[in-house]
This record gives C-alpha cells, sequence and structure tokens, in this order.
C-alpha cells in the first residue's frame, strides 16, 4: 500500500520556541482518505499523544479546521490524495493562525468568538407585536442574505486573514460576514449599533479586500463582498446623514 | 502587496521630486544645470521604471475602486493580471518611443 | 465591548481615510496623467528633431505656468498628491509599525510634514509664476 508522510506541528501551551515536528509515515488506506482520517490514524497506530479537534467528520461542524501545506483547510473535507498531486507526498499540517495554541493543532478560539459578539451576532427581532414579516424567498433581500448564512464559525477566515495577523482587535471576516447578513435583515432591529460596531480602526476600514478570507471559505461564502456591503451601506448612511444636515445617521 | 510597495516607493520618489524643483529657488542655471543632468540617458530608464510604478499603481488603484463599488469582484483576480499586463504592454511602447533619448 | 476606538484621526472611525483616499486616487489618475504628458511627451518631437536641447528646462516649466489652467492643475496636483501618498503612509505606518497607541502621534506627524511640503512646494511653483 502507498504510503505520505504526514508532518505535524506540535507544542505544549503554544510555546514556539519548543515547538517540534513529529513526521508520521501513513498508509493510502483509500482513495478517499481524508487529512483527518491520516490524523486519526496516525494517533490510533503511532502516537496516541497527538492532539487535534474533530467531531462531525463531514464539513458541517467546522471544529476540525487546520492549515495544511500552508493553507487554511477543514481536515475532513481536505482529501490526501489532492494534497498528494499539488504537493507531494508530504503533507505538512500546523494549527490556525492568530489564535493561541492551547497543544499540537489544538487552538484557543475565545478571540475569535469574542470578537463574534463584537457585532451582537443573534438576530434581533424588530417589533414582537407586529404581524408576521415574510420575506419571500426570491425577494432580493432574501437572496442577498442567503449565500451568508451558511457560516460554520470554523475560523479559517480569520486565520487565514493578514490583517486579523496584525491587529488581534480585528474583527474579523467570520464577525463581518455575519454583521452584513443581519444588518440586511429587515426585521432586525439592531443594525445601527452594529454599524457602529464595525466601524473604526479594528473594523472594515481595515479590510484591504485581499480576498484570503474569501479564498479559504469551506461553504463558498463572498465574505469579501459582504464587507464591502457593510462598507458601501456606510457610504449611504454617510450621504444620507449630509442631506439631512447632520440629524444623526 | 505590489500597491504597497510602489505605493511607498513613489512616497519616496515624491519628496525627491519637489526638492530636485526646488532647484529653481537658486535661480535658472542651476535649476537647468540640474535638469540637464537628470535627462541624461541613465535616468531616462529610472524614468520609465517609475513610470512603470505609476501606471501599475493607478490601474490597481483603479480595480480597488472598481471592487468596493461591487464591479467585477468575481473577477477580482483576473482583473490584478490585467493590470499587469496592461502596465507591461504600455511600459513596451514607451520605452520603443522614448529610445531615442536613450541613445541619443 | 465593540472597540469604538475611532483612532484613525479626521472623521469618525475609518469611513472619511478610506473613502477620500479613493477620491483623491481617481483625481490623480488625470492630474499625474496630465503631468507627465507636460513633463516627458509634449515637445518631445522637438527634441529628437535637435530644434529644442532638452524637454524640461526653465523657461519651458515657466511658460507652461503662465496659463492659468495649469497654475490650478499643478497645485491641485500638489495639495491631492500629498495628500493621497501621506494618507497611504500612514495606512502603512500603522499596520506594520508600533502600536495603536502612537497612532495620534503618527497622524499628527503626517499632517504637519504635509502641510510643510504643501508651503515649500507651493513657494516653489510661486518663483515659476511671479518671476
Amino acid at each position: 500500500m502507498d504510503h505520505f508522510t504526514l508532518k505535524v506541528k506540535r507544542s505544549t501551551r503554544g510555546q514556539d520556541s519548543d515547538s517540534t515536528q513529529a513526521v508520521y509515515s501513513v498508509p493510502m488506506v483509500a482513495e478517499s482518505m481524508s487529512v483527518l482520517d491520516a490524523m486519526l490514524w496516525a494517533r490510533g497506530n503511532l502516537d496516541s499523544t497527538l492532539a487535534f479537534r474533530c467531531a462531525c467528520r463531514v464539513g458541517m461542524c467546522g471544529t476540525c479546521g487546520v492549515r495544511i501545506n500552508g493553507r487554511e483547510g477543514l481536515a475532513c473535507r481536505t482529501l490526501v490524495s489532492t494534497e498528494i498531486k499539488y504537493s507531494g507526498l508530504v503533507i505538512n499540517v500546523e494549527p490556525l493562525r492568530h489564535l493561541p495554541v492551547v497543544r499540537d493543532l489544538v487552538t484557543d478560539p475565545g478571540n475569535f468568538y469574542r470578537r463574534l459578539t463584537d457585532v451582537i451576532p443573534s438576530f434581533q427581532p424588530a417589533d414582537l407585536d407586529a404581524a408576521p414579516v415574510a420575506i419571500k424567498p426570491d425577494s432580493s433581500e432574501r437572496l442577498t442574505i442567503n449565500p451568508h448564512r451558511e457560516c460554520i464559525y470554523c475560523g479559517l477566515c480569520y486565520s487565514a486573514c493578514s490583517m486579523a495577523g496584525e491587529d488581534r482587535e480585528f474583527l474579523g471576516p467570520a464577525a463581518f460576514n455575519r454583521a452584513f447578513a443581519l444588518v440586511s435583515d429587515s426585521r432586525d432591529e439592531a443594525g445601527t449599533e452594529r454599524m457602529k460596531a464595525v466601524d473604526g480602526r479594528s473594523g472594515i476600514w481595515s479590510c484591504h479586500t485581499i480576498f484570503e478570507c474569501t479564498a479559504v471559505c469551506p461553504k463558498g461564502i463572498p465574505i469579501t463582498q459582504a464587507i464591502q456591503g457593510l462598507k458601501r451601506k456606510h457610504f449611504f448612511r454617510k450621504v444620507q446623514s449630509l442631506f439631512r444636515l447632520g440629524r444623526p445617521s | 502587496m505590489l500597491q504597497r510597495i510602489t505605493g511607498l516607493g513613489l512616497v519616496f520618489y515624491l519628496f525627491v521630486h519637489i526638492m530636485v524643483i526646488s532647484t529653481a529657488l537658486a535661480g535658472a542655471e542651476t535649476f537647468d544645470d540640474v535638469l540637464t543632468v537628470l535627462q541624461l540617458p541613465v535616468f531616462v530608464v529610472l524614468d520609465l521604471f517609475l513610470a512603470a510604478a505609476v501606471l501599475y499603481h493607478g490601474l490597481n488603484g483603479l480595480r480597488v475602486i472598481l471592487i468596493d463599488l461591487g464591479v467585477g469582484v468575481t473577477r477580482q483576480a483576473e482583473l490584478f493580471w490585467a493590470c499587469l499586463v496592461v502596465t507591461a504592454t504600455t511600459m513596451a511602447f514607451v520605452t520603443y518611443f522614448s529610445f531615442p533619448l536613450i541613445t541619443r | 465591548m465593540p472597540n469604538l476606538n475611532s483612532t484613525q484621526g479626521l472623521g469618525n472611525g475609518g469611513f472619511w481615510p478610506w473613502f477620500l483616499q479613493r477620491v483623491s486616487g481617481f483625481a490623480l489618475i488625470f492630474l499625474v496623467g496630465v503631468h507627465m504628458w507636460m513633463g516627458h511627451f509634449s515637445g518631445l518631437q522637438e527634441v529628437l528633431d535637435g530644434r529644442r536641447e532638452e524637454l524640461v528646462l526653465y523657461e519651458v516649466v515657466k511658460l507652461r505656468l503662465a496659463q492659468t489652467a495649469f497654475i490650478v492643475v499643478d497645485f491641485a496636483l500638489l495639495a491631492l498628491v500629498l495628500y493621497h501618498a501621506l494618507g497611504g503612509l500612514r495606512s502603512v505606518i500603522l499596520e506594520w509599525g508600533p502600536a495603536a497607541s502612537q497612532s495620534r502621534s503618527v497622524t499628527l506627524g503626517l499632517i504637519l510634514l504635509g502641510i510643510v511640503t504643501f508651503a515649500y512646494g507651493s513657494w516653489v511653483l510661486l518663483h515659476f509664476i511671479l518671476a
């Protein structure tokens, strides 16, 4: 059976000084073998101390996010055969960036979630007594929001984003995506607060449309478009407030 | 990233340029002397690099504005390469027309 | 708490720097285009034919700046290019440089540099116009 080499960056408590690279020779047990399968095989047969996160194994939960051969991806959705085709018989796995490493490939997503809460990520209904608001499935509002509802909060975009690397306070693509989805929802009433939250230096204005987030999103969400949408909404609000001659937008 | 590098280069050039032109304060002769030197072939070549930087920075800037307006977002990678190609081809033309200035 | 720290100077939050960088950039496409045309192409044939020594000389600049249109173009160019250049420099410094706590001083420093350079550049332009 063909073997390939799995290299995993290992460390304890994220101390880069004592990070090592574990090298495992893993057999290709099936054509459909994923990087997660490889990690599970290594852990089960070679080294039971290897630490990583996983849950659903089918790309729904977003738990197994890692960097494979220098690029963010879900371990369960990345096929070994595809990686071998592009990068040869060595597969390098590292933890996600911009988050503290707990051990090996396990990161502490605290900051990622904190940035999310900054944008009020839950739906705030406008008027609870009004008749149910119907947004037709083919309405432009619904079609605009649809792709952005797919987020599984896997954190790949946050890891890929250069700006998140520069500024730990940066809200990040996932937060902006969620903010956009809710701000575009006509039934929600917290739009103004969210627009304020994404304003400022650690907000949307630090996004330089590098598109790294959109490139790695496992759900194919056009994240940069959401951020651009937020910038445009800001622009229109400024224009509106100018015409209202100083009344707060 | 290239936008940044060309931008930084152009900022540096901007201040050099202002200093050069300010030699006019020392009189017409000094100005003409300085500028005659700066139109020697080697500087014409350097000028071509400057033109390439300006061209790329401007074209990519337009691309950024387009993306901000929501135009061509799905094709943004192609637009980037288009900027490089247009810069390269235009510079080829410009270099061709500038040849007499370099070889005289 | 959301980071409402609007440390980007001008205006609340980062909208104005973002917006004005694009407006100035767009305007500069034309202004720089005209400037480079005047400096490198107009009169090129005369130089190649030998009827003129160089493209750019004191008298040439003086003649050009006798026309109101070019006076307007040159001052606008100076102002906008300084704004766009220092605005871009500010972004790079704030992202690649020291912490956010010093962003105020960086912005003020660059504004000062801009004003001083504009004054100096205007002085040079006036020299050509009034000589």
